[in-house]
């Protein structure tokens, strides 16, 4: 195995980011979470269709929430949602305990948001990928789109946020908008 | 190391990767790009942002390579383009590509394939015939390359998606690189 070099070459790697005011870091880390979250919305959307093309049509809300929990999650995720809960009132709180995509991210203790980051100093750790960019919570912005374009796609409109809790579970919770 | 046996190395590091949906990868890239073009609405500028973002993943993803692929090590830069080719490309695309069209001093290479996971179910607008679609694949290759000391040039110069029947990448060794100590190594 040929020697892994322990810095990043000079030249063309990772530029430091742009000094930015705290405000308007702030304002451009929400664009590009709003962007981001699109295209999950995009992507969710149009991959539901794929997995629901030979489903009986689903009348209610949810109907199509456990939906996206069994089918959509088993599609994307390669597992259902541990747990679902409701108030029955339009809110569904969707808990996986082991969600894959946070499954090899972790909180950078060390580094500030948006700040540089050491980037390959650290060796073969596949986990290192986030190398101080980045928080766990930025990993499920796609996430969050996903779920909301799949269930949008379903007929229910709504607003989606996640929550981390600890090691790899995160709790989405869907709000129905309207009624 | 002989080609076969390093397609075997390829399909048994293929099967031990985590997959992940080719409909989730082809639609998720697809949505990517298409956020690229409507922020940058330029084709150049697009597939130069393509070949960052694959640098930045090809640096990464190079440890894992290294790690779990168990290609041997590259003599020359001709067994660095069969290990791409038949073990990294299969390992993370899913697809084996062939070597060829070497130039004479045997510092450029192509890779060449015909299915393209990426570009599953896109089809390229008219108007953004400039864009190399799959070019976050180049990106990759310069940045894993580089991690081990060749630094690269990689461009495609064949897409299916505009009408040709391969892909090709043509990849030019352009220097070995020194190996440097880390800044405050002791």
């Amino acid at each position: 195995v040929p020697p892994v070099p322990s810095a990043v070459p000079d030249g063309n790697a990772l530029p430091p980011p742009p000094l930015l005011s705290p405000a308007d870091a702030a304002a451009a880390a929400a664009e590009t979470r709003r962007r981001l979250e699109g295209v999950g919305y995009d992507v969710g959307h149009r991959l539901v269709e794929r997995y629901a093309v030979e489903k009986e049509r689903m009348d209610s809300d949810l109907e199509a929430v456990k939906f996206v929990c069994r089918d959509f999650w088993e599609g994307v995720f390669k597992k259902h949602v541990d747990v679902l809960r409701t108030n029955h009132k339009g809110l569904y709180v969707l808990t996986d305990n082991k969600f894959r995509w946070l499954g090899r991210v972790w909180a950078d203790e060390d580094s500030e948001e948006g700040g540089a980051g050491a980037v390959g100093a650290d060796g073969a750790e596949v986990g290192g990928a986030i190398g101080g960019r980045g928080k766990p919570e930025d990993y499920v912005v796609f996430p969050c789109g996903l779920i909301c374009g799949a269930l949008t796609r379903l007929g229910v409109r709504c607003r989606v946020t996640a929550e981390i809790a600890g090691g790899a579970q995160c709790k989405f919770s869907v709000q129905v908008i309207g009624g | 190391m002989s080609k076969a046996s390093l397609s075997k190395l390829g399909d048994a590091a293929f099967e031990r990767t985590d997959k992940v949906s080719a409909e989730l990868l082809a639609l998720t890239y697809g949505s990517f790009v298409r956020q690229l073009l409507i922020d940058y609405e330029d084709a150049e500028e697009v597939n130069a942002q393509l070949a960052k973002m694959g640098y930045n993943i090809g640096v990464r993803l190079v440890d894992d390579f290294l790690a779990k692929s168990n290609a041997p090590p590259c003599a020359s830069f001709a067994d660095t383009a069969d290990i791409v080719a038949k073990v990294a490309f299969k390992m993370f695309l899913g697809v084996p590509a062939l070597v060829g069209s070497w130039s004479s001093d045997r510092r450029t290479f192509s890779l060449v394939f015909t299915d393209n996971p990426l570009a599953e179910f896109t089809e390229l607008p008219e108007k953004w015939g400039g864009v190399w679609y799959s070019n976050v694949l180049c990106g990759v290759i310069k940045g894993a390359l580089e991690m081990v000391q060749m630094e690269v040039d990689a461009r495609f110069v064949r897409c299916t998606l505009r009408g040709e029947d391969l892909n090709e990448i043509r990849v030019t060794l352009l220097q070995v690189l020194q190996e440097k100590p880390p800044v405050d190594d002791e």
